[in-house]
């Protein structure tokens, strides 16, 4: 199975489990910005008793579950891991928090049409608020060019007034500013 | 043209190419990326350890990809 193949089969999974989820991390900021090479996928999950195991018994062959929540420290939240057998590339699944913005961005997940199934994928604008704070918090390179990407190419249709609205709540409206301005005029 | 400027004119050739990709192929295309990296990887190491079956190379692969993870988080 492909890495590719494998995100699908999780996708499928989450769905037959009746697991609400949406995409997040690398392959969120991809499909809203400019597509850099990723090692893992990210799903936040919304996870009650049973779930789990209903999720595990839903991977195909070849994706296993690992039961154990472990604790995330960018993101303050439990995870788990599904590895696909011999490969590098993993499946995290990040357990919702109570973090308002964690909240409210799932609450605002979006529908996508992709491969012949519905995917739910965190909105362009929480995946700029999300790193927004990352970068404020851990300086990873790659959160910025992710937002600096999500705000070039989603240029015209974002919702400024909500990521202003969070990014003065976190602090990051500086920031947010700064990255805006570092992109080239014709793209907006 | 300054190098500022083409850097500026390749961005925007990347944001246009973004834009015009399928919603699909964009959610999967960095897993595809990463594919072919560690595929361009275990060749360098084959290459540079011959005698290594492949769960060695995969072994090789795995700590390499963890070192360049710790990198990126400096």
């Amino acid at each position: 199975m492909t890495a590719d193949q494998a995100v699908i089969a999780v996708l499928d999974a989450l769905e037959t489990a009746g697991v609400p989820y949406m995409i997040v991390g690398s392959l969120a900021a991809n499909f809203h910005g400019i597509p850099r090479s990723t090692r893992d996928a990210d799903f936040v999950v919304e996870l009650v008793p049973g779930l789990l195991q209903r999720l595990a018994d839903a991977l195909p062959a070849g994706l296993t579950l690992h039961p154990q929540a472990a604790f995330e420290a960018v993101t303050g939240t439990t995870r788990h891991l599904v590895e696909l057998a011999g490969s590098p590339f993993v499946g995290e699944l990040f357990v919702r928090s109570d973090d308002a913005h964690d909240q409210e961005r799932f609450r605002r997940r979006l529908p996508v049409r992709v491969f012949d199934r519905v995917a739910w994928v965190a909105s362009a604008e929480d995946m700029i608020v999300t790193k927004l704070r990352w970068v404020d918090q851990v300086h990873r390179t790659k959160d910025r060019d992710d937002i600096r990407n999500i705000l070039a190419v989603r240029a015209e249709d974002l919702d400024w007034p909500y990521l202003r609205r969070w990014s003065d709540l976190h602090g990051t409206t500086s920031l947010l500013e700064e990255i805006h301005q570092s992109i080239p005029p014709s793209s907006a | 043209m300054s190098l500022a400027a083409l850097a500026d004119s390749l961005y925007l050739e990347e944001v246009a190419r973004a834009r015009a990709m399928a919603p699909g192929d964009k959610l999967l295309e960095g897993t595809r990326l990463f594919e072919r990296a560690c595929r361009m990887m275990a060749d360098g190491i084959r290459h540079q350890h011959p005698a290594l079956d492949a769960a060695g190379v995969h072994s090789l692969l795995v700590a390499r990809l963890q070192r360049l993870d710790a990198i990126e988080r400096q």
